[in-house]
């Protein structure tokens, strides 16, 4: 009896498992042709951009709802950025450049089928400047003084000074419903957020059909969308997926059928799967070491160059980035019109590195193996952040290389919010980092003497590279200061403030059968409204429930 | 009931002094929370926000109003993350956790009792040997591991499990029997893995505890009663070891959290354990408040319950 | 059933012994990253050729061949030609010299096996030290609530049950993510909030202790309250002390590996069996040695540990022979609550 009992309870177990197990994994059903579903880590906890995380993820889903004035183009190969028509059809510059005219687009609408106004683009200014709302970007509205209603479709901003990069300023931020979110004053936006997702109206190519906060978004077509034919898809269902392993392992699972942010460590797990393609672009991302000048080890550039000839970047690269990552030469990359296509890295060659150490005078006189210069041992700490695992890697082979050189680097994590602000107040050794490129290209806040406590983190100060940052800025038409950041470049490579480690690919991978998705340096989703599956080749498999 | 309420009272008064502790450090840690991210976000953005935030005031002015704001309207104050209110973030994520922690608890228990018996019916046999030997292993390897291989073995490389989440894409859509068995496929398989490093403990007690009550009297009265080996282990072994099992179980409660916050992160489950992780990875200083809070409420409830529990089966253990 | 306590202190007394003797034992050194773009991720048992040349660090290959002057090496990107003339440990037998794998490698080219034995001296320190801090402390509260009188008792125990309604992990998660602890303050973190529930045990056991007639007699003897605390009850209470802190041990291991696993473990240039599983998760598809040989050096420690302790209790049942059962067993989970085990 008591036999009989455990096998039918084992009976039962593995019947109810089976229910389970086989409702779980019963994906055969016949792909949806009209939805995508999408994984990338994200958090959407409200539609207000202007109080929201200033994050890429964010914005890559919330420029699927909201449309800017302007749209930035991804390629910065020719020249600097380039801005095609968005909600504004057409604009023009005063002769003297203080004034741009713009013309909404008729089509414009919100999705209840208002027309997107000049009012709107007026309280959109607005409330971006808005000290109560404290916008994360408000410095790019700096240079506009007002914003003019011409008439329901026409705006005029005004600037205090001929920039370079008006257009740019112009069409940071999407346009906002006026009609509704004017009732509420800019003082409570920021304390409550969700406020926002009761009362959405969008302009963008979607519409916001349902989330759970947290989880899952789900973008629904929005049928007044300028342009009528786009979307392609009816929906697209963005999971919010935590970790890279879990976003591969739900991809190959066939969970999801676009995932973005997958590791170099992860690649070759989908590389060559049947059924997904992988690509890789570059995300304007550098990684690099900086040195702190104000420290007796890194005060000369003899010796930072030195340790530049030390490290083997190469190695780096190859060991952790599978070929997804170029070695680095200048804080602008290689895919940008200003860089410099002469500047070679520097090699990697420890007997130069030791001779070029042994003549800024670093020499191991107690013969224990670290070298010495004033009695001080060139024994310091080179940090990085708590969970940036492919920093994380190379600093351990950097304190390889490094010790062969008879150089003590002693690698440390460090919390991201404690490391940045020791970074600023240069209370470091050495550290790696990373920084996306700022399109402006103004190295301003990166390298000039002016701005040490801020984010010159080397506190390096150079009066001719001051020059060069101030004189390209005043260049009404970037293109003619080529030739100072060729310079800026060229000074930056022989003083190594920064040791530039490399020029970061990402990687997001998709089932073949989607067709049109091309991810780019701005957003992963750039271009969703176009997605959309390839109907021939496609066939249901055989169901079979 | 008199010893609950000095015992209730003792952990009100310890919830204020950890809380305190515990904003204390967050606070006082080096770093700064407010800190933008982006480096294109100027460093006057992070005072603008100090200043929203009420992080300009002195500690102790800040300290005062935290503490008012949560003794009175149970106000946790804004994510600096997501400016939500703290306390939505965690009511928001309670409800998964309970689910994994219910689950796993309820695994726990069904595999140790069960094996527990099994091992008991011939005490010393392979059997016997075959289930100390697989408790002990599985308390030993660190659940992390055996959950990533369970994710890449069952979910990416059989088939057998979604590899994560608690539910398939757009699943709000489905019908109400539907999204149960969408949520348990999802769950079966983390509940599973956090449950069976202490199923193993379970199995361990239940033996120890039904041997022993073989060589008792009531043991011995029972089997000459004629009674199956069977039936006296399932009702009356369980019965002789049943409050020290609810005990185990009330015990295990700040445990199953523990577990959770490494379950969750392996099964990207979107639970409090996920929210407390990245709250403080993000120095998210309100949350982390809200999230001690909130696990220690569910702790002493726990042990609350249990108490009550315990003292309908066992009034003896209760006075000890 | 004292089989079990000698296979766990076995087990341990193995695994401290292979972490003394791990510069002895370890064929490479821990952190040699030795051309690491080739070496690095390879799997167990596998070896490459070693090509040394005149200047700069040696070449890995999988094979060499000969063509006309050149050395070719078969490398994993493809072929690489040296010239025989700079190599300088080619004879007619070819390449002798080979690097063996026999754990694999790490994602950086480091020897699994050589971390693994110097990894063990870490996380062996973690447990041991953690255990002892929580023995300490734990002994000391326990004894003290035991023996100053009502109101301090009552305070003391109150105190730990109210510490142990806070979920461990996530305290330490917090202390180590706010202030980046070294192995040290990883221990006392650790052995800080481990000491509760042996003070609890300290406490009953003192309490027991006290009404049998040895420590009566004692008492009546003149002995100060101190002095019989000291010579005659805790001597007395080390067996279930010492099932506790052997627990401890691979109940600390555990801990250290989960702050590893969610990145809060020990610092480098140490690498203990937890960081390498944590260096090791994001590999595990493609690499998986890389994560399960540490996690079997965590698992052989806990089970040893446990071991050790199930075999204490069992000798400590039955030496208790008085009708006072209060030697109730404790089981190993109601130790690792306290611990947060994961």
């Amino acid at each position: 009896m008591y036999d009989d009992s455990v096998l039918s309870l084992r009976r039962l177990a593995v019947a109810g498992l089976a229910a389970v197990v086989g409702w779980g994994c019963s994906s055969e059903t016949p792909r949806d042709t009209t939805q995508v579903r999408v994984g990338l880590r994200f958090d959407y906890p409200t539609p207000n951009e202007l109080i929201a995380p200033p994050t890429l993820a964010y914005a890559a889903i919330n420029n699927q709802l909201f449309l800017s004035l302007m749209e930035e183009q991804g390629d910065f190969r020719a020249g600097p950025p380039a801005w095609a028509a968005s909600l504004a059809e057409g604009w023009e510059f005063s002769d003297d450049r203080l004034q741009l005219t713009v013309r909404l687009s008729p089509d414009a609408k919100w999705s209840d089928g208002r027309p997107v106004t000049a009012e709107d683009v007026r309280f959109t200014w607005l409330a971006q400047t808005d000290a109560s709302i404290a916008w994360s970007y408000a410095q790019y509205k700096g240079a506009i003084v007002d914003v003019e209603v011409i008439d329901s479709h026409t705006a005029r901003f005004h600037f205090n000074a001929d920039l370079p990069t008006a257009l740019a300023d112009v069409s940071t931020g999407t346009i906002l419903p006026r009609h509704a979110w004017e009732p509420r004053p800019f003082g409570e936006w920021r304390s409550d957020p969700g406020w926002f997702f009761e009362h959405l109206v969008t302009n963008g190519p979607f519409r916001l059909e349902s989330r759970t906060a947290g989880r899952e978004l789900v973008l629904g077509r929005n049928p007044n969308h300028l342009e009528p034919e786009l979307p392609r898809l009816e929906r697209v269902i963005l999971r919010a997926v935590p970790d890279s392993t879990a976003l591969t392992n739900q991809l190959l699972a066939g969970e999801l059928d676009f995932a973005y942010g997958i590791t170099a460590a992860d690649a070759n797990r989908i590389d060559g799967r049947p059924g997904l393609r992988l690509t890789a672009y570059s995300n304007r991302q550098y990684t690099f070491v900086v040195w702190n000048t104000r420290k007796q080890w890194f005060e000369d550039a003899a010796t930072r160059r030195a340790l530049a000839l030390a490290i083997d970047r190469q190695a780096i690269v190859d060991t952790i980035w599978h070929g997804y990552a170029e070695v680095g030469s200048s804080p602008i990359i290689s895919g940008v019109w200003a860089h410099d296509p002469e500047l070679e890295p520097w090699p990697h060659d420890p007997a130069a590195a030791r001779t070029a150490l042994a003549e800024a005078g670093w020499i191991d006189n107690d013969g224990d193996g670290i070298l010495e210069r004033g009695g001080v041992p060139f024994r310091f700490e080179l940090a990085t952040y708590i969970g940036a695992s492919a920093r994380w890697d190379a600093v351990q082979m950097i304190q390889a290389d490094l010790s062969a050189v008879g150089v003590d680097a002693q690698p440390r994590r460090v919390d991201a919010n404690a490391l940045n602000s020791r970074l600023q107040e240069q209370d470091f050794d050495a550290a790696a980092s990373g920084f996306a490129i700022d399109t402006s290209l103004d190295f301003r806040p990166l390298f000039h003497s002016e701005e040490v406590g801020g984010l010159n983190w080397a506190a390096y100060a150079n009066p001719e590279l001051d020059r060069l940052i101030d004189s390209f800025a005043n260049r009404p038409d970037p293109l003619a200061g080529r030739d100072d950041l060729h310079r800026l470049q060229r000074i930056l490579h022989d003083d190594q403030p920064i040791l530039v480690l490399w020029e970061s690919m990402s990687l997001a991978a998709f089932d073949e059968e989607l067709e049109s998705v091309a991810p780019n340096a701005l957003s992963p989703l750039v271009n969703l409204k176009e997605w959309a599956w390839r109907e021939s080749g496609w066939r249901p498999p055989p169901s079979s429930s | 009931m008199g010893l609950a309420r000095v015992r209730l009272a003792a952990a009100a008064v310890l919830f204020l002094i950890v809380l305190t502790l515990t904003f204390a450090a967050v606070t006082l840690a080096p770093g700064d929370p407010l800190a933008p991210t982006d480096p294109r976000i100027p460093p006057e953005q992070a005072e603008r926000l100090r200043a929203l935030y009420g992080l300009d005031q002195p500690l102790p002015a800040q300290y005062l109003r935290w503490l008012g704001a949560v003794a009175l309207s149970w106000d946790w104050g804004q994510s600096y993350q997501t400016g939500r209110p703290a306390a939505d973030l965690l009511l928001e994520s309670l409800p998964p956790t309970l689910l994994l922690a219910g689950s796993a608890l309820l695994a726990q228990y069904v595999l140790g009792i069960g094996l527990g018996l099994l091992a008991a019916r011939r005490p010393n046999s392979w059997l016997d040997l075959g289930v100390r030997a697989a408790s002990l292993l599985v308390y030993a390897l660190p659940t992390f591991w055996v959950g990533l291989m369970a994710v890449l073995v069952l979910g990416v490389g059989l088939g057998l499990a979604p590899t994560g989440g608690m539910t398939s894409a757009a699943a709000f859509e489905l019908g109400p029997l539907a999204t149960v068995l969408d949520v348990l496929a999802h769950l079966w398989l983390p509940a599973l893995v956090l449950g069976l490093s202490m199923a193993g403990d379970i199995a361990r007690y239940t033996r120890t505890s039904l041997i022993e009550f073989q060589s008792t009297e009531a043991g011995r009265a029972a089997r000459a009663r004629g009674l199956s080996d069977t039936r006296i282990l399932l009702v009356h072994g369980l019965s002789h070891a049943g409050p020290r099992l609810v005990q185990m179980a009330a015990v295990s409660a700040p445990l199953l959290l523990s577990g959770a916050i490494v379950a969750e992160a392996v099964f990207s489950w979107p639970g409090m354990g996920s929210t407390t992780l990245q709250a403080i990875q993000a120095r998210d200083v309100p949350v982390v408040l809200a999230a001690t809070a909130y696990g220690a409420v569910l702790v002493i409830a726990a042990s609350l319950a249990a108490d009550l529990l315990l003292a309908r089966l066992d009034p003896r253990i209760v006075a000890e | 059933m004292a089989r079990s306590a000698r296979a766990g202190a076995w087990v341990l007394a193995g695994l401290a012994l292979l972490a003394a003797a791990a510069p002895l034992l370890a064929p490479y050194d821990p952190a040699q990253q030795l051309d690491a773009a080739e070496s690095s991720r390879r799997p167990p048992l596998s070896s490459l050729l070693v090509v040394r040349t005149l200047a700069g660090e040696p070449r890995l290959a999988e094979d060499v061949h000969v063509d006309g002057d050149d050395l070719v090496l078969e490398r994993r990107s493809g072929v690489e030609r040296l010239p025989l003339s700079v190599v300088t440990n080619f004879d007619e037998r070819g390449i002798a010299e080979r690097r063996r794998a026999w754990l694999g490698t790490d994602a950086l080219g480091r020897d699994l096996l050589s971390r693994l034995l110097h990894g063990a001296r870490v996380s062996l320190t973690i447990g041991l030290l953690a255990a002892a801090l929580a023995l300490t402390a734990g002994t000391v509260i326990g004894s003290i609530a035991a023996t100053c009188g009502r109101f301090v008792d009552q305070v003391l125990m109150r105190t730990v049950d109210g510490l142990l309604c806070f979920p461990h992990l996530a305290l330490v998660l917090l202390l180590a993510a706010l202030y980046q602890p070294g192995t040290w303050l990883l221990v006392v973190l650790i052995g800080g909030t481990g000491w509760m529930g042996l003070a609890r045990l300290v406490r009953a056991e003192i309490l027991r202790l006290r009404q049998e007639p040895f420590a009566l007699a004692a008492a009546a003897s003149g002995r100060s309250p101190a002095g019989v605390l000291v010579r005659h009850l805790l001597p007395n209470a080390t067996t279930p002390l010492l099932i506790d802190a052997s627990l401890r041990v691979g109940g600390s291991i555990l801990v250290e590996a989960a702050l590893s696993f969610l990145g809060l473990g020990v610092q480098p240039p140490q690498a203990s069996w937890g960081s390498m599983i944590a260096d090791g998760q994001g590999h595990l598809t493609t690499a998986w040695w890389m994560a399960t040989f540490p996690g079997l050096m965590v698992a052989a420690a806990v089970i040893g540990s446990s071991l050790l302790a199930d075999g204490l209790s069992d000798r400590l049942a039955g030496i208790r022979t008085t009708a006072n059962r209060g030697a109730r067993r404790r089981s190993p989970w109601a130790i690792r609550t306290w611990l947060g085990q994961t």
